[in-house]
């Protein structure tokens, strides 16, 4: 569905992205992440046809971004960073205006079907502008999704909304992504986890990683980390888990944990388990801590590369 | 071609919801009916002065208000262009209309109908004026015609109004029109059934000049302020083309000699309409020069937008 090869773009002498490759498949949520000024607004404005890009092709749905411009707008439903809405339209005459630009027979029909995907018919005849920037944020979504695109282009889809908004946005986005092909980017990681089915990371304008959001965890990770929580003091535990053969890298935490690792393949925590009680601690907690994927966002984008993790060397 | 209908259609709902549209309107036309009482008056009086009406003093035409209207239309079209391109880009629906799948010279074209459409709004207002001439000029016999077509014009603002309070504008635009264009066609009956009355091939001429004027005026200001993200920049840019091309090249011309003076002449704006179209003659190289202007004012603003996708 989309397709991008050699892609680049210069802001003069300023190079915004460079040689991005990656592709989409329908029925595929790929998740955008990366740092501000890393270059994702601007391949969303290539992909819709808003900005040619300097160097390399992009195609949506089979169609040119440069060369059938028109045909891949037509295709695509986008929502840029500030929504695109005229304040002083109502939501349906809003989503008329924008049906009609897309030739849609029985617009209104469609404008309020368009605002019953997003929950919002019984504002239709709502000011935008008097409208809360979860609901604007919504009617922005319900323009997309008006032609029914095959491609969904989301920058920053959830910034702004409270909790609740979030969540149903996040759900709206879930369910169009079964059928469709969604690009989305985000600054929050977890909506990535939650919702796309595949990630990349962008950072100043070139792909520093890509893959699902568990392989992606996975693979930097290396080791798994368990933690550990006993009532009580903590005093000796931290040595005498050193003890247990496998056991690496012990670590007492702040909150009153232990966190420590093990090599995947060997697991040790029957054997630590059977320790800790027998040393007479009270054991409540042991549970797997996994590498966040805020901290694989920090780790692949930081600006120095210090060798933290001692498999950085296999990208 | 759908586009532009659609365009035009929002921005000429758009005029009806932002104030300036309405200052711009209410000074054109409250100047425009000064000059008219006025006109009115300085007849009134001549003929009281100078014998009966109709001879010897001179009739009142729509002249003096055409030549207003159009001093109104120099400074009051850069305000209404100012805000088209700045206002798109500071809400972010500039990007929105980039890119929809609407060809760039669509979108200008559409911006320059919708305010076309307004600017017809209110010089249809204005017809009201060689209406009221007409009956005054003509003598008794075909009164009831007159009461006739005064009714048609009040219930034409009548329904015009309701319209746009209720906000079927586009709606309101074409019972305007249409009503008008009964009035215009009842107006020529009137000529030739009441003799003298006003000279309704002279303000046929009048109104074309007008319509044209205002057509390159809106296409220039479409033009020119696509080319700026500040309002305030457009505004007196715009102002400032207007003023030269109105003024500056007719003064320019008195100083000039032999083909440069044509060539100052050609351009001069004001010229084609002063000298021709509200004296009462349509040239063809009158109606070809503003055309090629509104279609200059139109074909910069594409490049612009276009070029805006470059940046």
């Amino acid at each position: 569905m989309i397709r991008v090869e050699n892609l680049t773009k210069d802001y003069g002498s300023r190079r915004a992205i460079s040689n991005l490759n990656f592709e989409a498949e329908q029925g595929e949520v790929l998740g955008f992440l990366g740092p501000n000024g890393a270059g994702k607004t601007t391949t969303m404005r290539i992909l819709t046809g808003y900005m040619p890009p300097t160097d390399g092709t992009a195609t949506v749905a089979g169609y040119d971004v440069v060369e059938e411009s028109l045909e891949v707008r037509k295709r695509v439903g986008y929502v840029p960073e500030t929504v695109p809405l005229y304040t002083d339209m109502t939501a349906i005459d809003y989503l008329e205006f924008m049906a009609d630009l897309r030739h849609i027979p029985n617009s209104e029909a469609r404008a309020r079907e368009s605002l019953k995907m997003v929950g919002l018919e019984n504002r239709a005849e709502s000011h935008i502008g008097n409208l809360s920037k979860g609901m604007r944020q919504r009617v922005g979504l319900a323009q997309a999704l008006i032609h029914q695109p095959e491609v969904l282009i989301l920058d920053e889809p959830t910034i702004g909304l409270d909790p609740a908004q979030v969540v149903e946005v996040r759900s709206v986005i879930k369910e169009i992504g079964k059928q469709r092909t969604v690009l989305l980017s985000t600054h929050i990681l977890s909506e990535a986890q939650q919702i796309c089915d595949r990630v990349l990371i962008i950072n100043k304008g070139k792909i520093v990683a890509e893959d699902t959001p568990e392989n992606l965890q996975a693979r930097l990770t290396g080791s798994e980390r368990v933690a550990l929580m006993v009532r009580g003091e903590v005093d000796e535990l931290p040595k005498l888990l050193g003890k247990i053969k496998g056991v690496q890298h012990v670590e007492p935490k702040p909150d009153g944990s232990v966190e420590f690792q093990f090599a995947p393949g060997q697991d040790v925590r029957p054997e630590v388990a059977k320790t800790v009680i027998k040393a007479g601690y009270d054991l409540l907690e042991m549970r797997p801590v996994g590498m966040s994927l805020e901290e694989i966002f920090l780790e692949l984008t930081r600006e120095d590369k210090p060798a933290r993790r001692k498999d950085r060397g296999e990208r | 071609m759908r586009n532009v209908w659609v365009i035009a259609r929002r921005e000429y709902d758009q005029y009806f919801s932002t104030p300036i549209s309405y200052a711009v309107a209410f000074a054109i036309l409250l100047i425009v009916g000064v000059i008219f009482a006025l006109t009115v008056y300085g007849a009134y009086q001549s003929a009281f002065t100078g014998g009966s009406l109709g001879g010897g003093s001179p009739a009142p035409d729509v002249k003096g208000i055409a030549g207003t209207f159009t001093f109104m239309l120099v400074l009051s079209v850069p305000a209404l262009t100012m805000r088209l391109i700045s206002d798109e880009n500071r809400m972010g629906t500039l990007e929105l209309l980039l890119t929809a799948p609407v060809q760039d010279w669509e979108l200008i074209v559409g911006k320059w109908l919708g305010g076309l459409l307004f600017l017809f709004t209110v010089l249809a207002v204005t017809l009201v004026y060689p209406v009221i001439l007409n009956i005054y000029e003509t003598s008794d016999p075909n009164l009831q015609w007159q009461v006739f077509s005064l009714i048609l014009l009040c219930l034409a603002l009548l329904v015009m109004f309701w319209n746009l309070v209720t906000g079927n504008r586009v709606e309101a635009l074409f019972i305007l029109l249409g009503i008008w264009v009964i009035a215009i066609v009842a107006g020529i009956l009137l000529f030739h059934f009441a003799a003298p009355g006003i000279d309704w091939g002279l303000t046929t001429s009048s109104y074309l000049g007008l319509i044209l004027v205002s057509a390159s005026f809106l296409g220039l200001g479409v033009g020119i302020s696509s080319l700026f993200s500040n309002q305030v920049a457009a505004f007196f840019v715009t102002l400032g083309v207007f003023i030269f091309l109105w003024w500056m090249f007719g003064f320019i011309s008195q100083f000039a000699q032999g083909s440069a003076a044509d060539i100052f002449t050609y351009f001069d704006m004001g010229a084609h309409f002063n000298n021709n179209l509200n004296a009462g003659t349509i040239n063809l190289s009158d109606l070809v020069y503003y055309l090629s202007l509104t279609a200059l004012g139109l074909f910069t603003g594409t490049v612009a937008v276009e070029t805006r996708r470059w940046s």
